[in-house]
């Protein structure tokens, strides 16, 4: 009968492991999925109910590293332990990485138009301000030369300038915790998914 | 229910099974998956880890229709792990039964 797709990306993902063990690995896989079919279900159906052949390869990699830390082979050295933790580690955080992928992109969008803004709401603030501050000043200090409308005018303009602006930064505070609250939310599923099932 | 508390029970579900009878790796799947909705491709990295730590063993016997299975026994060791965790499962599931009980009967008083 035709390979499974599933056994073709597990043994892919599969790789690091000795081949021993992934044969190991592997025979129980193709015995799951011939009893499977022996009872009519369709190789999607075996697929999905399966799961993702790469992150349960990733598993048993990480599992393979973590045991070689645990029970270390007679006379094994401390460096091939360091190297296993390593191996052990970097698995985890390509667990972490395939999950991260596809979200990362939105995420570093919404927080580089979060960042934008609060740039721009910052100059805003701080130009509203220098300008009410100096026309106020200006006004008392200058009166003689420009009319009392355009004295009016001009203070009403920056002070109009500098309350929208500290508005807009309220709203910008409220953004900002939501998309915080939301990455939080979303890192801590992370950590939960490398957890050993 | 959520993922975190279906994985740890996972392994007592498997305990479980085998203590009753020794399965092969689909038959274990189905009993579980028949009551829990699971990803029936993380019961094969458990098996693996439970072999390890000398829960299980495993043997081969010939079937009717097709290659020879792979059947999980469980050992004495996982005996007493099966105990131990079935203690504390039933004590907390108890526990729980009686806690949202006095919030029910609160809320209906």
């Amino acid at each position: 009968m035709q390979e499974h797709n599933f056994i073709t990306e597990l043994e892919r993902a599969l790789s690091p492991l000795p081949t021993s063990q992934r044969d190991d690995v592997l025979a129980d896989y193709r015995a799951h999925i011939y009893e499977a079919r022996e009872r009519g279900k369709t190789d999607e159906e075996i697929g999905a109910a399966l799961g993702d052949p790469r992150t349960l390869g990733r598993t048993f990699v990480a599992d393979y590293h973590l045991t070689r830390i645990s029970n270390p082979h007679e006379g094994q050295r401390f460096t091939t332990s360091l190297y296993h933790m390593a191996r052990a580690f970097l698995v985890v955080i390509s667990i972490l990485a395939f999950n991260f992928f596809f979200m990362l992109w939105p995420i570093l969008g919404l927080a580089l138009l979060l960042g934008t803004s609060w740039l721009l709401a910052g100059v805003a603030v701080f130009v509203g301000l220098i300008f009410s501050i100096a026309i106020l000043v200006g006004n008392i200090a200058t009166p003689a030369t420009i009319d009392l409308s355009t004295k009016l005018a001009l203070s009403f303009y920056s002070l109009s300038i500098f309350g929208a602006s500290l508005l807009a930064s309220i709203v910008l505070y409220q953004l900002s915790r939501w998309f915080l609250m939301g990455l939080m939310k979303y890192i801590k599923l992370n950590a939960k998914v490398i957890q050993p099932d | 229910m959520r993922t975190q508390l279906k994985k740890g029970s996972l392994e007592l579900c498997v305990l479980a099974v085998l203590s009753h009878a020794d399965r092969y790796g689909y038959e274990l799947v189905e009993n579980i998956s028949r009551h829990i909705d699971i990803s029936e491709g993380t019961i094969y990295p458990l098996l693996r880890r439970c072999l390890n730590d000398g829960w299980f063993e495993t043997y081969l016997r010939e079937s009717d229709q097709g290659p020879p299975r792979k059947y999980y026994r469980i050992t004495d060791k996982g005996r007493e792990v099966y105990q131990e965790m079935r203690t504390e499962w039933d004590e907390f599931a108890t526990a729980m039964q009686n806690l949202l009980q006095e919030v029910d009967n609160h809320a209906r008083a």
